[in-house]
Formats: C-alpha cells, sequence, structure tokens
C-alpha cells in the first residue's frame, strides 16, 4: 500500500489524531499490563491488602515488561525497516 | 468529473487518506501488540513465577530479538500465502 500524499496541512492534522489515538493505546496496554502482572504475583487472598512481597512482584514485573516493551518496539522498527528496503512492501 | 476530461486521475479527498492511513496504522499497532504479547509470554512471562529482577537478562534479551525477528519473519511468510491463495482463484476468506 502506496502511503498517500498529505499536504502541510493535514500532515498537521493526522499528527495531532495520531497522538489522540497514541494516548488511547497507552491506556489500553497499561489495563492490559496490571492483568499481566496481577496473574503471576498475586495469588494470596486471605487479605484485602497487597502484601510487600506481592508488591515488590507489581513492581519488578512493570520494570520488566516497561524494558521488554522498549526492547521489542526497537527491534520491530529496525526489522521493519529491513524489509520495507528488500522491496516487500510493508503491511 | 475532471478525472474524464481533464485526463487526470481524481485527487483521494482528505477523508480517504485519513481512512487509508488508518488502515495502515491499526494494522501495523495490531501486529505489534500481538507480537508484543507472544514474546514477553514465550521470552519473559514463562520464567518468571515471582519477578525477583526488573532488568531483562541476557536470555530475555536474546530471546525477544529473536522471537520479533521470527514473528515478522511469520508474518511475511503468511502474507505470501495468502497472496498465493488469492491469485489461485479467489483464496481463502474471499480475499
Amino acid at each position: 500500500m502506496n502511503a498517500p500524499n498529505l499536504t502541510q496541512a493535514e500532515q498537521q492534522e493526522y499528527q495531532q489524531r495520531m497522538e489522540r489515538k497514541s494516548i488511547q493505546m497507552a491506556i489500553l496496554q497499561f489495563s492490559r499490563l496490571t492483568q499481566q502482572c496481577f496473574e503471576p504475583c498475586v495469588e494470596d487472598f486471605t487479605s484485602k491488602t497487597l502484601g510487600s512481597r506481592e508488591e515488590a512482584c507489581l513492581t519488578k514485573c512493570f520494570e520488566k515488561f516497561h524494558n521488554g516493551q522498549t526492547r521489542i518496539a526497537q527491534r520491530f522498527q529496525e526489522n521493519m525497516a529491513v524489509i520495507t528496503n528488500n522491496g516487500q512492501g510493508g503491511f | 468529473m475532471s478525472f474524464i476530461f481533464g485526463g487526470q486521475r481524481p485527487q483521494p479527498s482528505k477523508d480517504e487518506k485519513f481512512a487509508m492511513l488508518d488502515m495502515e496504522f491499526e494494522t501495523s499497532t495490531d501486529i505489534f501488540t500481538r507480537m508484543m504479547g507472544s514474546c514477553m509470554k514465550k521470552c519473559v512471562l514463562q520464567n518468571n513465577k515471582n519477578f525477583v529482577e526488573g532488568e531483562l537478562n541476557k536470555g530475555e534479551s536474546v530471546c525477544l530479538d529473536r522471537c520479533v525477528a521470527k514473528f515478522l519473519a511469520s508474518q511475511q511468510l503468511m502474507q505470501k500465502k495468502m497472496e498465493e491463495a488469492s491469485k489461485n482463484g479467489g483464496g481463502m476468506m474471499g480475499m
């Protein structure tokens, strides 16, 4: 698929639109992250407060996911650049 | 009707252009999110019943790098198969 040519005004408008979309995506990803870390870290329901071990686990899990996401995004971009340069096009 | 009389292709309207870009954006976002889920599950979550370390260790990092490359390679392969299938008589999913 070829990217359509945008005028400068359209480019600006689209950029704003993308910014809104990114925020929406970040929120969605955040709720998914909570679930992904809750599953392995929180298993004890004899109390309704988070124990210190659970809290530590959630914190480390958050960091781990953040680091993982950053790395995946980097590699994704690198790989996509190679694919696009090989003339196979994007998606 | 300038595209008939003027001999020029009609320029897509702003909405049409935005719709094209949206589709591209949504496709790559979808692929990225799925890849993220699969690779984190295969490389990180499986080995961490209890998270003691926030940093990615060497094994996890290498695993993620390879996972991304393989996921995209799989995607490319599927795309090729899909194109072949649609050339050979309609293909699956009517695409």
